[in-house]
């Protein structure tokens, strides 16, 4: 049977949470983060869009591009919350829901076609919805399968040029049989796991459309890119995609990291640092009900060099002063002067959570953990902090 | 220098000094052997600069010196070696080895910094090595293998009511073994690395007895030619007798084996044993093991044993239960419990010598 897949992803979503807030910066350029000498850009507006900011883009070239832009910092767990309530409403219609980021999600709506109507119909639903209950923008792609959903999603949207915004269809349906000619025409950059690299590759070989690919004989671009990928980019050139719609998509992994404006230099600048994020990640863990056996430390030097150390721990773990004390003697054998530009904490290897009570009964963290999560579940993030992090920066963003 | 040796001898006297040399230093005469002839007696060192292991072998047709070699690829050539004579001969830079009709032409290191014995020479007290071998396997697992960790990396050694006592923790759970032996005056404490210890425990195993003397700064074994030093580690260990409840209420006699067998068994239904709590109902109609999996299932078993007490239910982490059972090495063990989230002690039954406290899961 054909598959009905929508992707569905909110238009410039921080920026529109951020827009329900303040009604006053109607048809403004807003970005989200990007303070600070070195913080990157999260989210931008169709308005400063088209000024050229992006996100991931530094905030200093979006404030030369666009210096007449509101600048605002990142709530993520406002973020958060206001994501809960998008995918309450994607989970009404189906329960087949795979989260893929705060603002974006596929749905399998196969099941759902006949209570509800066909995917365009579904789509219409879904977007009407998250614009009257949330007030937020949202384009929807549908096709049958992931990979062109979501590129029908991206059609979906409004496009920002030089004279205004344009309103994009919102919901752009590629019905079945129609896949091929619908990728044909799009640049192969547009293909997922086609990057720098891959693209720089493919150009040698003339190819810039999906469709030069599909022209490609396999072997000559299984040559050119590896078997795997060459098969990968075929399929996908083809637009064939079987990939289910996942709706239990453990996380993998959870981590926290930070470029500074200033490059750290001492070990006891690093580790100070080390003690927020790790506090940041065991906080995180403890939210999922999950431990971890795996904790990396990522230290990147003013170089871009970027090093990762792992330890493996028999006990999981899911306090930040454990993590911090696993981390250590790996941070300390590390030689900092040079400058170090990032530092990055995460834990893996994610366990149900088992702690192991302590003998010696000054390490153990449950029940001081405990008690700092009721305390920052009704004050505030900010309420309680480890004391070797403050005077530090206070607000904590996972960009910044 | 020059001499001829048997090589399953020269074997084992460069395979136990290779194993405290180190190719991680800095220094890189610690990644080397060191060989001194002095007549027909030659010894071999190795050491890390913390550890290190010293063993004396006769040899035959000797001319005196002394050289350094690569230790990891000139333990490696002996023992590979037809059996039967080895002949080692220095020449200007580099060293030829050879048995029979197989020549190998190894380089030589620099003398330089061979870092010299630390260790103190005869006066220290005997104890049988067997004896030494099973405290060591019954405490040195529960020292901690983290580095980071310090002091908790060590064993504490030190004199109890004329006894010497080994103790070891990883603050989940900690082990205590007395010997009688009465090696340290009552009170002395010292705390020797685990590993150093991990190494003495391969050596003791030919050994008839092994002599102990401990000073300010270092340990030192000997068993027959063969010796280590190791420096101590310094801070301050636990305070352990502390830990020790006087008399918890509930009590567990039970079969060694079959509760090994068991904890072997259900551990098969998780995915990940370390991350899935193995649960314990002690209780008057018999004992309960059980693990449950989110994933894969669970599974249960009952076993007969001896209680007394109240019923309890507690979780433990299967393999720090499993190695403490495991260490008692007597036929019963005995498990005393007070409540749900307080420490376990486990000693091999109506025997006081060695004690396994261990800390439950919170679940």
């Amino acid at each position: 049977m054909t598959r009905t897949i929508l992707h569905v992803d909110m238009d410039a979503f921080y920026v529109s949470v951020e827009m329900r807030r303040h009604p006053e910066l109607a048809g403004q350029p807003v970005v989200v983060g990007g303070s600070g000498r070195r913080g990157v850009v999260a989210a931008a507006n169709y308005e400063a869009r088209r000024f050229g900011v992006f996100s991931a883009m530094p905030g200093v070239t979006a404030r030369q591009r666009c210096p007449q832009a509101v600048f605002l910092p990142g709530d993520h767990a406002h973020y958060s919350e206001v994501s809960a309530q998008v995918h309450a409403i994607f989970h009404d219609i189906t329960p087949l829901v795979e989260p893929i980021a705060l603002d974006e999600a596929f749905l399998d709506v196969t099941g759902s076609r006949r209570l509800f109507g066909d995917g365009a119909t579904i789509g219409a639903i879904i977007r009407r919805r998250i614009a009257d209950e949330l007030d937020l923008p949202s384009s929807v792609g549908v096709a049958t399968n992931k990979f062109v959903a979501k590129l029908a999603s991206k059609a979906a949207k409004p496009r920002p040029t030089p004279t205004g915004v344009l309103p994009g269809p919102g919901v752009l349906v590629v019905e079945p049989g129609r896949e091929v000619e619908f990728v044909r025409p799009l640049p192969v950059s547009a293909l997922w796991g086609v990057g720098p690299a891959t693209l720089a590759k493919l150009e040698r070989l003339g190819v810039r459309s999906v469709a030069d690919l599909a022209a490609l004989p396999v072997d000559v671009l299984e040559r050119a890119v590896g078997r795997s990928h060459g098969h990968h980019l075929a399929e996908l050139a083809s637009a064939r995609d079987t990939r289910p719609v996942e709706p239990h998509r453990d996380a993998k992994s959870i981590g926290q990291e930070e470029t500074f404006s200033t490059d750290l230099v001492t070990h006891d600048e690093i580790l100070a640092e080390m003690v927020r994020l790790a506090d940041l990640v065991g906080s995180r863990l403890r939210s999922h009900e999950v431990s971890a056996r795996t904790v990396t430390l990522k230290i990147r030097f003013s170089t871009f060099e970027t090093i990762t150390r792992s330890v493996t721990v028999d006990t999981p773990v899911s306090a930040g002063p454990v993590i911090v004390g696993v981390l250590e003697a790996a941070m300390r054998s590390i030689d900092p002067s040079s400058g170090v530009r990032l530092v990055g904490v995460s834990a893996s290897n994610l366990c149900a959570p088992v702690e192991q009570l302590s003998l010696l009964e000054d390490d153990s963290w449950g029940p001081a953990s405990r008690a700092v999560d009721e305390i920052r579940d009704r004050f505030g993030h900010d309420a309680i902090s480890p004391a070797r992090s403050l005077g530090r920066r206070r607000v904590r963003r996972p960009w910044g | 220098m020059k001499f001829r040796c048997e090589r399953d001898i020269l074997a084992d006297a460069f395979g136990a000094a290779s194993r405290a040399a180190t190719g991680r230093a800095t220094n890189p005469t610690l990644s080397c052997l060191r060989l001194v002839l002095a007549g027909d007696s030659l010894r071999v060192t190795g050491t890390d600069g913390d550890l290190t292991i010293e063993a004396v072998v006769p040899v035959a047709d000797g001319k005196d010196g002394v050289v350094l070699l690569p230790a990891k690829l000139a333990s490696e050539v002996v023992r590979s070696l037809p059996s039967g004579a080895v002949t080692i001969e220095v020449g200007d830079d580099k060293v030829q080895i050879s048995a029979s009709r197989v020549n190998f032409s190894v380089p030589t290191g620099a003398e330089g910094d061979f870092p010299k014995w630390s260790g103190s020479v005869g006066g220290g007290v005997s104890v049988p090595a067997a004896t030494l071998s099973d405290a060591l396997k019954q405490v040195v697992r529960a020292a901690s293998t983290d580095d980071a960790r310090g002091v908790l990396t060590g064993v504490l050694i030190t004199g109890v009511d004329k006894k010497l006592r080994l103790v070891a923790t990883d603050s989940y759970r900690l082990a205590i073994r007395d010997i009688d032996a009465a090696v340290l005056p009552d009170g002395a404490k010292f705390v020797v690395p685990a590993r150093a210890l991990g190494e003495l425990q391969r050596l003791l195993g030919n050994a008839e007895t092994v002599s102990i003397n401990i000073t300010e700064n270092d340990a030192t074994f000997e068993m027959g030619a063969t010796r280590l030093v190791t420096r101590l580690l310094s801070g301050t260990f636990a305070d352990y007798q502390r830990l020790i409840p006087p008399s918890p209420p509930n009590s567990l006699t039970i079969s060694r084996d079959s509760v090994l067998e068991s904890i072997r068994r259900v551990k098969l239904v998780a995915r990940d044993p370390i991350g899935t709590p193995l649960r314990i109902r002690i209780a008057p109609d018999g004992v309960v093991l059980r693990m449950v999996s989110q994933d894969s299932g669970e599974a249960h078993e009952q076993l007969d044993g001896e209680m007394s007490g109240n019923e309890i239910e507690m979780s433990f982490n299967n393999e720090l239960l499993a190695a403490g059972i495991e260490a008692c090495g007597a036929e019963l063990v005995t498990i005393q419990t007070s409540e749900p989230g307080k420490l376990a002690v486990i000693r091999p039954k109506d025997d006081p010598s060695y004690t396994y406290l261990l800390m439950p899961l919170r679940s």
